[in-house]
């Protein structure tokens, strides 16, 4: 027989050991649903701000040809500006312009952005922090021993013309229609002058127009256009004069040599618009004769461009297509008042520029300045303009404007996968294991669950699990959009002709890191274009064969099928996770069906 | 009635429901074939049974599933990527097939095992080697016999105190004593089974087995009934009626005339022999005659 106090002892300690078990089961339930809720309410907060700038865009209408609604465009415009907030770590596009192209307000691009915000007519804007910056850049960059380049001086002053413009304009709301322009004009010059000095202007009006060849003119010609200067050194007829004496035999423009560029005669185009036009009142009186030759010149330079467009759209320059001579002849067709998507001498083969310029659109939402190459700034910054040109184009009604502090990078909230599911899976064994624990009194289910728990997290970190989104938009270390000391170019060609299924990446140049092998440069391609690729990898050795590239796998077209390289057009005796590239490398990923022999013919 | 049929015609009728949706690429031929598997469970075991078996079956599907899109990394639709590859949903739902079939199958061959017991088998077989029959049924007989001899045999042991405590050595002992016991016991009975075969005439004439087993109408009718099947569904196999492509993207055959009534034909001929047992159907002619005593 047992004695009473032992029994108690034992049930009052069975007791307590399960008031404890009880209690920890219970907690882990509530930290589990406390966990749950904390994740729901950051997707939540997520989700609002994307929505605010969906709902915006909603109110744009309008459909158009070829199915490139105002509402496609504008939407393309919004995650231009995203990319480039990206790319400059900015929190919203207000933050952009105060902070990363306050920076460096004479930049180019910088302006470009500007100057496509300032079009935008769906945007509101502060640019009260960048005028400051420029008028300040102009200032100290006027006084020191080299000045400022002459485009580039010009260029600015238009850019701060432009922004003193649009204060004024947010300052005055409907008045400033309303007023009289003479008046408004007069304010606008005052402005410019408290925000430049003598010098600034003076060195603008008598040493720039002319000083550095064609470009120069166009820009001098496009600040007398929109700056109340007056009394240049070179008036706006002898301008005319001298661009129209430029133009080539075939009716372009060029820097050098005697054919057109593409470029050159689009942007010489947007510099003869407002005359030819006849916008202000100092080009009625323009001399016969010069109009007559302005008008038959930019009719021949409409010739040429027309002419000398893809059948995909795009436009060319120096011998290969890219996104900005697109950009600049949608610009030139935008001021000429030329409709640029619907009007027939700029379609080829039902491809108009939007088509030709959507293709350089890459998968990081920014343009891209060649075919299938990564996105670039100076090709976004041009695309944006030429967007915004043609959204102007379109005449939709806009009945909301968005700000720019509502423009932010709506970044999908980053799941903290790597925090939460383990979390999760301890949680879930733990529960289980005490569950047991208390039923069955053994302390080896318990250690059991956790240690199921415990592997299950390995395998989880072991495989290595990224969402959709992070590994797409993840920073490539392998290709780089521009060349530096630490990278080379190579050709790069991933091609299944010998079934017919063309080329799944066109033979590009690509800028590639030092020291990375075929396989790398494959496995990021893939990854940027979104293109399927299977393959089995030794992480010891670094041996890697592929095994299927866009869903065309090895064995499917006979039993001697499957995928090989080619670098300089001979087929190397290693394998390609081994082959560290060189220099101008031409690399080709062929599918054969015969083990290469098909591929040699 | 499953159970007094012809082994023949049970072993065709299960072999062909089962195998015959397995080899063709069509999920809706799969998750029949899974329910019509299901309910043949019915006709002999319990529901309580029936459903403790589930998880199991679930714990299946879900490894299987999961197993494809880990290791095969085609498909256009990418749910999230695993090491660097894709982990595609055509890959899993193509897992989640292959699991269907092959629960689908197993589901068939539990209510196959419970119907063609040994005897069953041994018949079958039977006709192929009547010696071979003799041998195979021996054996069957004497492994359970044996086994439960050397238990009886080592708990008397343990009774009498003799065996179960001390060492290891002296275990090992004790069960070599019984090992001895029973080998000395299986001579002798095997002796005696040799003298009372001998006496009944064993190796006097040919031997032929004796079969309580014989084809019967129902069985006419079932290989009949299986013949057709095999000879449909194995045209419209050919014919490529139930192809579904998983990669890149899902393209199932579109469900034509020909794939439907292939899919009724199926429905009707796997639940041929079911229904009679779930809503107790008379089939008359074909049915035995009883005694009505």
């Amino acid at each position: 027989m047992l004695k009473p106090e032992i029994i108690f002892a034992s049930s009052r300690r069975n007791a307590l050991t399960r008031i404890i078990c009880v209690g920890l089961v219970l907690l882990c339930i509530f930290a589990g649903i406390f966990s749950l809720f904390s994740v729901s309410s950051i997707a939540k907060s997520g989700t609002e701000i994307t929505d605010k700038t969906t709902k915006d865009t909603e109110s744009f209408s309008g459909v158009l040809p070829d199915s490139h609604s105002s509402k496609d465009t504008f939407d393309t415009i919004l995650n231009i500006y995203k990319w480039k907030m990206e790319l400059e770590g900015a929190k919203n596009l207000q933050d952009l312009i105060d902070g990363a192209f306050c920076d460096d307000p004479l930049n180019g691009t910088n302006q470009n952005y500007i100057l496509s915000i300032i079009q935008n007519p769906a945007i509101t804007a502060d640019f009260s922090k960048y005028t400051k910056a420029l008028s300040d850049a102009l200032y100290d960059g006027i006084s020191t021993e080299e000045g400022i380049f002459p485009t580039s001086l010009q260029k600015s002053l238009v850019t701060l013309q432009l922004c003193l413009d649009y204060n004024l304009y947010k300052s005055l709301g409907e008045d400033y229609v309303n007023q009289n322009r003479l008046a408004v004009e007069a304010v606008n010059h005052e402005n410019l002058l408290n925000y430049v000095n003598q010098e600034v202007t003076d060195t603008a009006l008598y040493h720039t127009i002319g000083e550095k060849g064609i470009m120069s003119y166009i820009y001098g010609l496009y600040m007398l256009d929109n700056c109340p200067l007056s009394e240049p050194s070179v008036s706006e007829p002898e301008i005319i004069d001298a661009i129209l004496s430029l133009q080539c035999e075939d009716g372009g423009y060029t820097l050098s040599g005697s054919e057109g560029d593409t470029d050159v005669t689009a942007m010489t185009l947007q510099a003869l618009a407002p005359a030819y036009l006849l916008k202000y009142e100092k080009y009625i009186e323009l001399p016969g004769d010069l109009y007559e030759r302005l008008r038959q010149s930019v009719d021949k330079s409409l010739n040429f461009l027309s002419l000398i467009q893809e059948s995909t759209g795009d436009y060319g320059s120096f011998g290969t297509t890219c996104s900005e001579s697109t950009s600049q002849v949608i610009l030139a067709l935008y001021a000429l008042d030329i409709p640029p998507i619907s009007d027939e001498r700029f379609i080829k083969d039902e491809n108009n520029c939007l088509d030709g310029l959507l293709i350089y659109k890459c998968n990081d939402k920014g343009f891209s300045h060649s075919r299938g190459s990564v996105s670039n700034d100076m090709a976004s910054s041009q695309s944006l303009q030429a967007l915004t040109a043609i959204l102007n184009s379109y005449e939709y009604e806009s009945s909301e404007t968005i700000n720019a502090e509502n423009i932010s990078v709506s970044k999908a909230p980053a799941f903290p996968t790597k925090i939460v599911i383990p979390f999760g899976v301890i949680l879930i064994c733990l529960t289980a294991g005490l569950i047991l624990f208390i039923k069955k009194k053994k302390i080896i289910h318990l250690i059991s669950a956790l240690a199921l728990g415990a592997l299950i997290i390995g395998i989880f970190f072991a495989l290595d699990i990224k969402t959709k989104e992070s590994f797409e938009n993840e920073k490539s270390s392998i290709i780089f959009s521009e060349s530096t000391n630490d990278t080379i170019e190579i050709n790069f060609l991933i091609s299944a002709d010998t079934i017919n299924a063309g080329d799944i990446f066109p033979a590009s140049n690509l800028y590639v890191a030092k020291d990375s092998t075929v396989f790398d440069v494959l496995k990021e391609v893939c990854r940027i274009e979104n293109i399927q690729l299977d393959y089995e990898k030794n992480s010891v050795y670094g041996l890697a064969y592929v095994k299927g590239i866009d869903s065309i796998y090895e064995y499917e077209n006979g039993d001697l099928s499957g995928w090989m390289y080619r670098v300089n057009g001979e087929m190397p005796n290693i394998g390609l996770g081994y082959y560290t590239l060189s220099a101008g490398d031409k690399v080709e990923i062929l599918y054969s069906t015969n083990i290469g022999r098909d591929l040699n013919d | 009635m499953i159970d007094r049929l012809h082994p023949l015609s049970i072993l065709i009728y299960f072999l062909s429901a089962s195998l015959i949706p397995a080899f063709s690429r069509n999920p809706v031929l799969h998750t029949l074939c899974l329910i019509t598997g299901f309910l043949m469970l019915f006709t002999w075991a319990d529901a309580g049974k029936i459903l403790k078996r589930v998880p199991v079956f679930l714990l299946f599907f879900l490894i299987i599933s999961l197993f494809n899109p880990f290791f095969y990394h085609n498909g256009n639709t990418v749910l999230f990527y695993v090491a660097g590859r894709r982990f595609s949903l055509e890959a899993l739902l193509f897992g989640a097939d292959s699991a269907l079939i092959v629960i689908g199958v197993s589901v068939w061959f539990i209510s196959l095992s419970h119907y063609m017991t040994g005897d069953k088998v041994l018949l079958l077989f039977g006709v192929l080697s009547t010696k071979l029959a003799t041998i195979v049924s021996l054996i069957m007989r004497i492994i359970p016999h044996y086994a439960s001899y050397i238990n009886a045999y080592r708990k008397q042991q343990k009774l009498m105190g003799i065996y179960g405590e001390g060492t290891f050595l002296e275990r090992l002992r004790a069960e070599a004593k019984i090992f001895a016991g029973f080998l000395t016991w299986s001579l002798e009975h095997s002796m005696t089974t040799a003298d009372s075969m001998t006496s009944r005439g064993y190796g006097v004439a040919k031997r032929k087995s004796y079969r309580i087993y014989r084809i019967r109408q129902i069985d006419i009718l079932i290989m009949i009934t299986s013949v057709i099947f095999i000879l449909l569904l194995g045209l419209s196999l050919i014919r490529g009626t139930f192809e579904t492509n998983y990669y890149p993207v899902i393209v199932m055959q579109p469900q034509g005339r020909e794939a439907i009534l292939s899919e009724s034909v199926y429905i009707i001929y796997s639940l041929f022999l079911t229904v009679k047992h779930l809503i107790k159907v008379n089939y008359g002619f074909f049915e035995n005659k009883q005694s009505k005593i």
